[in-house]
């Protein structure tokens, strides 16, 4: 094996393309006879729907077909099956899908798709969680109990889309301590849109009676199964394929505008396009939640954390979607980092009459880390700790349990801490300019989801090797740089030999999806395993050649040598060309599954993930300067040590935590959105959602931790999400260190923090949260509390 | 039908005199490489470069192009070869996605045509109509900047 | 042909009719204004005059050598983003509904700009905004009655650049002690603000200027949409006038 190939900072083989405007993202594809979709979506947050009348659609120049809720009158989802394709009987959020219409320009679609009647009697619209949550609100989902549940476990009434508890421990004794501090915060955020570029677009076409599906996706696989479900098929009728992306974050990680043009192209019978415009994505995107946090942690004044408890909301919109799994997050997020006593937390996806949201980078975590992080800056201020001395007595370690009782692996995170202060080097001196100064330190915990993949590789006659995954290339460069890396080092190949095959669920094994991190550990894994067998058949066919037992066989440089003798090797081509007359052409295939890191059990309840397989840690620092006149804040450096245990592609990954930080800059700083009364959210572009520019960079110092340890291929862990974690947090504990006031929101946009400093802003106080776990559960909290107790 | 310049060769059209300079190349001139990502001028990705100048081809009506010289970024270098820009881009792995990448190619084409040498406000400063949201800038901003010092560059394309 | 057309409208860079903006169905016929080469002039005399279709661009590079002219060329030369301030127009500009953050209006208010109209006219900017929705007169030029002494423009936005400011500050020195200032993107539409002139009179040092300001901010109807609250739009004028005539005294009068 040629191990120069991993830590290189291989180029990319589709930078020339992306580069001179070749690459043919979904967006830039036609099918002959292609046809158009619009969209007719809800003008009102909450109403009765009384009447759809698409026959002045269907008398419209162009028109070739319409669909409605009566041609998809199923349900789908992610923990449980509450999202119907359109809206039925009931519309539940301001833009909901009514009907689409396929014609032969876009310009007649939206004509023909504007002309449809639509009579619908408003319903009280629940806009805000506190409303949803309020006794005797009005149900979004009246038969809620008859839905299907995709995942086991869950706990759901009323207006709760989702619920996971957290018990572990004696909580009222610590928090009834005569020696601690007990220390309370109330966090709110809003959302985030992913603003991908290229928006969510797909093609389908029906070829042989199948639907083949050309998608802008990083879940082929769930845009299959969605599909077929959508429209009551068998999977194997649904085809997907999905050339290269531009931006996901998230957003594509489920179906979404698919099931549409499947139905239009089965309906019209030509193929059909439909692509979001960018006032849809501002709009129905399934973005970031907005949530709110109450923490409280009982402290003792040498800085243990005897008991911690939580509640926090989750606005998931009308459908629970990506929030149902979501839940099961905070437990690892906003109760990770630190070593705590008793634990008690309850994580709720709350419906609204709101555009449902779905998963972006590190989803919940940048929220739950923005809060922990202030709490823990809160609780050094109580108890007059330093905040980096607070965190390196109480970060987690090796042994130590985390909040559902997951036993944690190795020394990593005060390392990196220490890492840290070497990188941080010296401080420059600080001007008199007026401004105000502050710095801080982010400690993050993520994961890396690792759920199953599949994988094969093929050797081809000339030597070459073709990798096969329903992998999609974002543009993290896992599909073009680390995993023809990895397989490049398993079989002594050079990476340009190896062809990574473009993901098509026909030619690949299931895949759980593509999001950053999970690429480069799942496939890797399985592409691993591949060539395990790929290594063992080619070294039984080439034993004979190279009269050497196959144990003593190695790859390097396109040649299988025998090991420690230079002169008896052969291209791997001829071994190949000898197999091909005897054992038949050689290919491998591999898969990966969790490994199944345990929890202690009767902790957790409703969670789809009881225990973290593959941790990932940040740590952040940010220096900041405030002007007291505007509310402006200037970041002036950013530092990161990022856990990655591995790096595949170390130029790769700084690329990552680039991009990934600036990202959260704007979380953090300039990315706000707002949502009207009306239900409707009120940013419907660039002009008013900020994204940073240019001229808004920092350039961040960043360095890569390696040798934690890893059940990823070679030890890697995956770099492409977290980058993003604990940006939120490093920049509003800068803030507050820098005005010197409490910061229980985001984004500190700059009329925020002129309120903030002139104390005009409000107190997050979330009077609709009660301030006891106990009466925050829909759940029995004796019969949880039983369970721990009782725990086997 | 509508005559003007495209990549250096004459070039005419059928389209509607309000149908955006993106829509026309795009759809009937099949150079998807301008990209349509806001239709409000502000992400970039639809720059091209109108007589020499950087224009957003989503809010020019494709009758304001007759008569006129149109560049984009598949013209930039013949037969799918880079230009020293793209090159040096494709050096420092600054790709991510791809989809901003015309447009900001564009953006500093033009930019180094009028100042060979930028200073970094300047390149901060050419790049403000240009969204990227996967790569951070950076490595973008220090492309130019090392390839403005190393002074290797081409006149024309 | 506009006034032959009944159902038309003038087109001059797109920039802001190409986003389909506005409220109800466009016109069936768009009339370029490309094409009058007149209407692209630029004089740059001592009554500097500019036609409707100079673009942002062309105006801030003609202005280049005109320092006491820096309060229009920034504004011009640093509005939007490039590739826009390439095909945006002076007149498009001004005739845009609905543009409450225009960073040219301030300046043009501070030099105390006439805006000419087809067929000859010719009326105070003020005027001009105030009758915009009628919408019977085509702008041909811009005329700047006399250069300042000295001028210049602060803007505020809520990121580094390329957008749209909450807060415009454009002031003017117009020799002999007279301080002009002008307001944009505060109020829904840019103003004069003569108050304040009158309230500093002679001593126009930024401290002062600022602190008149403060005093005469509750005279203000600042307004308030989804970028930013009104009161901060307000909140941040002191310090923008700051800015605007530090600015201001470090040039040399020309």
């Amino acid at each position: 094996m040629s191990s120069s190939v991993i830590g290189r900072d291989l180029p990319r083989r589709d930078a020339g393309d992306k580069l001179t405007g070749r690459t043919r993202f979904t967006i830039d594809r036609q099918a002959p006879g292609m046809l158009h979709a619009a969209l007719r979506r809800s003008d009102v947050a909450a109403a009765t729907l009384l009447r759809v009348d698409v026959a002045p659609a269907l008398a419209m120049p162009g028109v070739r077909a319409v669909a409605t809720a009566a041609d998809a009158p199923g349900r789908y989802g992610v923990g449980v099956a509450d999202h119907p394709l359109f809206a039925a009987d009931v519309i539940r959020y301001h833009g909901e899908p009514i009907a689409a219409v396929a014609a032969d320009t876009i310009e007649q679609a939206e004509a023909a798709a504007a002309a449809i009647v639509v009579e619908t009697e408003p319903l009280e619209a629940h806009v805000t969680m506190a409303d949803a949550l309020a006794p005797g609100a009005r149900e979004l989902h009246p038969g809620w109990e008859r839905y299907e549940e995709l995942e086991p476990g869950g706990t759901r009434a009323g207006n709760v889309a989702w619920e996971a508890t957290v018990v572990r421990g004696d909580l009222d004794s610590a928090m009834t301590r005569d020696d601690v501090v007990i220390v309370e915060g109330a966090y709110a955020v809003g959302r985030q849109n992913q603003a991908s570029l290229e928006p969510r677009v797909a093609i389908a076409t029906v070829e042989d009676g199948r639907v083949v599906v050309e998608t802008s996706t990083q879940h082929p696989w769930a845009v299959r199964s969605g599909v077929a479900r959508l429209l009551d098929i068998s999977e194997s009728l649904v085809r997907v394929v999905v050339p290269a992306v531009g931006g996901g974050f998230g957003q594509k990680f489920e179906p979404s505008v698919e099931p549409f043009v499947a139905l239009l192209a089965r309906k019209s019978g030509s193929p059909v396009k439909i692509a979001l415009s960018r006032e849809e994505e501002m709009r129905t995107a399934l973005g970031r939640e907005n949530a709110e946090i109450f923490i409280r942690s009982a402290v003792t004044s040498s800085g243990e954390i005897l008991a911690r408890e939580a509640v926090v909301l989750m606005d998931c919109g009308a459908y629970g979607g990506e929030q149902t799994f979501l839940t099961t997050m905070t437990a690892h997020t906003l109760m990770g980092n630190y070593r705590l006593g008793a634990v008690r937390l309850v994580s709720r996806a709350v419906y609204t009459n709101t555009p449902p949201t779905g998963a972006f980078r590190c989803c919940n975590g940048v929220y739950c880390t923005f809060a922990l992080e202030r709490h823990t800056d809160e609780i050094c201020a109580a108890i007059d700790m330093d905040r980096w001395e607070f965190r390196r007595r109480n970060l987690i370690g090796d042994g130590d349990l985390g909040a559902t009782g997951q036993r944690f692996e190795g020394d990593v995170l005060v390392p990196m801490l220490d890492r840290m202060v070497q990188l941080r080097g010296e401080s420059p001196p600080r001007p008199d300019d007026g401004r105000l100064y502050g710095t801080s330190v982010a400690v993050g915990t993520w994961f890396v989801f690792v759920g199953p993949s599949s994988a094969t590789v093929n050797l081809n006659p000339d030597g070459s090797a073709t990798l096969i995954t329903a992998g999609v290339e974002l543009g993290s460069g896992s599909l073009v740089q680390s995993l023809p890396q990895i397989v490049a080092d398993q079989l002594g190949l050079d990476p340009a030999d190896v062809i990574v095959r473009a993901a098509d669920t026909d030619a690949a094994g299931f895949d759980s999806g593509v999001g950053g991190g999970r690429t480069t550990v799942s496939l890797g894994a399985a592409g691993t395993a591949a060539c395990a067998e790929v290594r063992r058949k080619l070294f039984d066919a080439a034993a004979d050649l190279l009269e050497a037992a196959p144990h003593d066989l190695e790859l390097a440089d396109g040649m299988v040598g025998v090991v420690g003798t230079p002169g008896r090797r052969m291209p791997i081509s001829e071994v190949v060309a000898h197999a091909h007359g005897t054992s038949g052409p050689i290919s491998g295939s591999g898969a990966f599954a969790a490994p199944g890191a345990e929890a202690m059990p009767g902790c957790a309840a409703g969670h789809m993930l009881e225990a973290l397989d593959l941790p990932v840690f940040a740590v952040h620092e940010c220096d900041v300067a405030v002007d007291p006149a505007t509310g402006h804040v200037e970041v002036l450096a950013y530092r990161v040590v990022q856990d990655v245990g591995r790096a595949i592609n170390p130029r790769a990954v700084e690329g990552q935590i680039q991009g990934g930080v600036v990202q959260g800059l704007g979380y953090a700083l300039h990315e706000e959105i707002t949502i009207g009364g009306d239900g409707r959210i009120r940013q419907a572009g660039f002009e008013t959602y900020r994204l940073p520019l240019a001229g808004d960079v920092v350039p961040v110092d960043a360095e890569l931790y390696e040798g934690a340890p890893s059940c990823g291929p070679l030890g890697a862990k995956g770099a492409g999400e977290v980058p993003i974690l604990a940006v939120g947090a490093a920049v509003a504990c800068a803030v507050a260190d820098a005005v010197k006031r409490p910061v229980s929101r985001l984004p500190l946009t700059p009329p925020h923090v002129l309120a903030l400093i002139l104390g005009r802003d409000d107190e997050v106080t979330h009077d609709h949260i009660p301030r006891s776990w106990r009466a925050n559960v829909l759940s029995d909290p004796d019969a949880l509390e039983a369970a721990f107790a009782s725990r086997g | 039908m509508i005559e003007f310049r495209l990549n250096d060769r004459q070039t005419h059209v059928d389209a509607a005199p309000m149908a955006s300079l993106a829509s026309v190349l795009r759809e009937q001139l099949a150079l998807t490489g301008t990209k349509v990502a806001c239709g409000e001028g502000f992400c970039g990705s639809c720059t091209i470069l109108l007589d020499d100048q950087p224009a957003p081809a989503c809010l020019l009506p494709v009758a304001h192009v007759a008569g006129r010289a149109v560049r984009t970024v598949e013209g930039l270098a013949p037969n799918a070869r880079l230009s020293p820009l793209q090159q040096a881009l494709a050096d420092v792995d600054a790709v991510q996605c791809g989809m901003c990448f015309p447009g900001i190619v564009m953006s500093l084409t033009a930019l180094l045509e009028r100042t060979p040498r930028p200073t970094r406000p300047q390149v901060r400063d050419a790049l403000v109509g240009n969204i990227c949201r996967c790569t951070g800038y950076e490595r973008v901003v220090s492309a130019v900047l090392q390839l403005a010092d190393g002074g290797l560059r081409e006149t024309g394309e | 042909m506009l006034s032959a057309v009944e159902d038309s409208a003038p087109l001059a860079g797109g920039t802001w009719i190409m986003r389909r903006r506005g409220d109800g169905p466009p016109p069936s016929l768009y009339v370029s204004l490309q094409q009058i080469p007149t209407l692209r002039n630029l004089e740059l005399g001592a009554s500097p005059r500019f036609g409707a279709c100079v673009t942002h661009s062309s105006l801030a590079s003609a202005l280049s050598d005109a320092d006491e002219l820096a309060g229009l060329r920034d504004a011009a030369g640093r509005s939007a983003n490039p590739a826009v301030r390439n095909m945006a127009t002076i007149g498009g500009g001004l005739a845009a509904d609905a543009f409450p953050s225009s960073d040219l209006v301030p300046a043009l208010l501070a030099l105390e700009a006439a805006v000419e109209t087809a067929g000859g006219q010719s009326l105070p900017l003020e005027a001009f905004l105030e009758r915009r929705g009628g919408r019977e007169h085509l702008i041909t030029a811009v005329l700047v009655p006399a250069r300042p002494a000295r001028s210049a423009h602060a803007r505020l936005l809520l990121r580094a650049g390329g957008e749209y400011p909450v807060a415009i500050v454009s002031v003017v020195d117009g020799g002999r002690g007279r301080l002009r200032v002008a307001v944009g993107s505060v109020t829904s539409v840019a103003f004069r603000w003569l108050a304040l002139e009158a309230r500093v009179g002679a001593d126009d040092s930024p401290s002062s200027v600022a602190a008149a300001a403060q005093e005469l901010l509750p005279t203000l109807a600042p307004r308030d949409d989804v970028d930013a609250p009104a009161w901060y739009r307000a909140a941040v004028l002191p310090t923008l006038l700051e800015r605007a005539l530090t600015r201001l005294h470090d040039q040399p009068p020309a």
